[in-house]
């Protein structure tokens, strides 16, 4: 079966700054496929490249069989069917939770305006906040806000989510909501790819697990044989890095 | 006595409101019409600005360049030198020619829109790059962005340094002086000039620009709190 996403040998450079040094993976529909590394490994500028909001300097993405990549590439009909969960939930502030989700349905959807209401309560029943529909971003908690982030990126049945460290700007006390969201979310069936340093997460809901360090991937296997039995030195250390810290 | 002093300032005031008062209506017709010069050229300046702003930010070297040059020519020169330019110096070259007033405000909007251009610059820089990435991650393209995500908030932003500049350009009028707009210092210097009294015309004047700015700046306090969001302060304070 063609996978909904196929990353080849993909690289990008900031300056002197070898950031991502020939990716390659690939994800198959219904996946939940976990990327974990040291902050400053390229996690994020891969998942930007995949959609573009990073351009890539060499290498290949296609979603969905289509090649993003192409120069011809129609950039909006792609991330037309990705969605994109932000670190910073990046909710825009000035818009009342509900219009955050219907502005993409109604512009780039093409939706009425009657559709979009319908469908963005939907998805705020799904994350469990359709009675916040009418307030404000800044009115909620920012676990709230990523739930509502999680549903903007939803709404327009992506066939692709990612997932950029969702809950590392979040209180401890709020991380577990939005864990349970994005759980629900997988087990529904969606095509996730999620930054994460959370790894009971990655125990639980990963299909796969992979590992990336100075811009390579070193490691990729299923969450069991991941965790207990690292193969690469620098998983290892990384790993007991990331227990100690609990 | 130690009255004396006392009662013969009373006494001056009171002479001095005695001589005002029958020439107020003068001087307000000269406020209305520095206020409707300055509102016209307030929001001619902020078309401008908006226009000038964008383009500061899009991206485009060519476009960037103008604009940055038009920016640059207008708060290099000295607003008097702008006024007489376009009053006495545009009708021989083109032979369009502008009265007093209408002068007053196209020199006076242009001027101001070099200035809030980079107030919608500055507004626009302010808002975190993440809005732009989630409205792009979304589908939207770079000016759908700006238009529904970027600069609404940034218009809220900047809403005090709008204030601030229609104050200034509310007494900046008084420059207009020079080619006899009729606004609310030429009516003074008329009062003035032949009655001699300097000193009560001019604090009258002062007084009442002082009066219109203080009415600004309360308005555009009822306008901040009308148009705040939760967390999206006008100071662009985060939550």
């Amino acid at each position: 079966m063609q996978p909904i996403l196929l990353v080849k040998d993909l690289h990008k450079s900031y300056g002197q700054l070898h950031v991502l040094k020939g990716v390659s993976f690939e994800v198959s529909k219904g996946e939940t496929v976990v990327i974990m590394g040291p902050s400053g490994s390229g996690k994020s500028t891969l998942l930007r490249c995949i959609v573009r909001l990073v351009e890539p300097d060499k290498g290949d993405i296609w979603i969905d069989g289509v090649r993003v990549t192409d120069p011809k590439c129609n950039l909006i009909d792609v991330r037309k069917h990705v969605g994109f969960v932000f670190q910073q939930f990046n909710l825009f502030p000035h818009m009342k939770v509900i219009d955050n989700i219907k502005l993409a349905l109604v512009k780039i959807h093409k939706m009425s305006e009657e559709q979009a209401t319908e469908k963005a309560m939907d998805v705020l029943r799904k994350v469990g906040l359709e009675d916040k529909a009418y307030a404000y971003p800044g009115e909620l908690s920012g676990g709230q806000q990523q739930r509502v982030a999680i549903a903007r990126a939803l709404a327009i049945e992506p066939k692709l989510i990612l997932f950029d460290e969702p809950t590392s700007a979040l209180d401890p006390e709020l991380i577990g909501e939005v864990l349970i969201t994005m759980e629900h979310i997988a087990r529904e069936g969606k095509t996730m790819v999620v930054v994460t340093h959370e790894i009971d997460f990655a125990r639980e809901v990963a299909d796969r697990v992979l590992f990336i360090d100075h811009g390579q991937i070193l490691e990729e296997k299923d969450p069991e044989t991941f965790f207990t039995n690292p193969e690469h030195p620098r998983l290892r250390a990384f790993l007991r890095r990331l227990l100690e810290r609990v | 006595m130690v009255l004396e002093p006392v009662i013969g300032f009373i006494e001056w005031i009171i002479s001095a409101i005695e001589f005002m008062w029958p020439r107020f209506p003068w001087l307000l017709y000269g406020a209305r019409i520095t206020l409707y010069v300055a509102t016209i050229a307030f929001f001619l300046g902020t078309g401008i600005g908006v226009f000038l702003g964008i383009l500061r930010v899009s991206g485009i070297k060519v476009l960037e360049k103008i604009a940055t040059a038009y920016i640059e020519v207008i708060r290099g020169t000295p607003l008097v030198v702008q006024i007489l330019i376009v009053y006495f110096g545009i009708p021989i070259v083109t032979g369009i020619r502008f009265d007093p007033i209408m002068a007053g405000i196209l020199t006076m909007g242009l001027n101001s829109g070099a200035y809030q251009a980079e107030i919608v610059r500055s507004g626009i820089k302010g808002i975190p790059t993440g809005q732009l990435e989630a409205a792009e991650s979304l589908g939207l393209t770079y000016w759908q962005s700006m238009r529904y995500v970027i600069i609404p908030q940034a218009m809220r932003i900047v809403i005090p340094a709008f204030v601030n500049e229609y104050a200034t350009i509310l007494k900046d009028t008084s420059l207009l002086i020079i080619i006899g707009v009729p606004e609310l210092t030429r009516q003074g210097q008329y009062i003035a000039a032949w009655s001699f009294r300097y000193f009560e015309v001019y604090i009258t004047v002062a007084l009442i620009y002082f009066i219109l700015v203080l009415i600004v700046s309360r308005v555009a306090r009822l306008l901040e709190k009308k148009l705040m969001i939760p967390g999206l302060g006008v100071t662009g304070a985060r939550l």
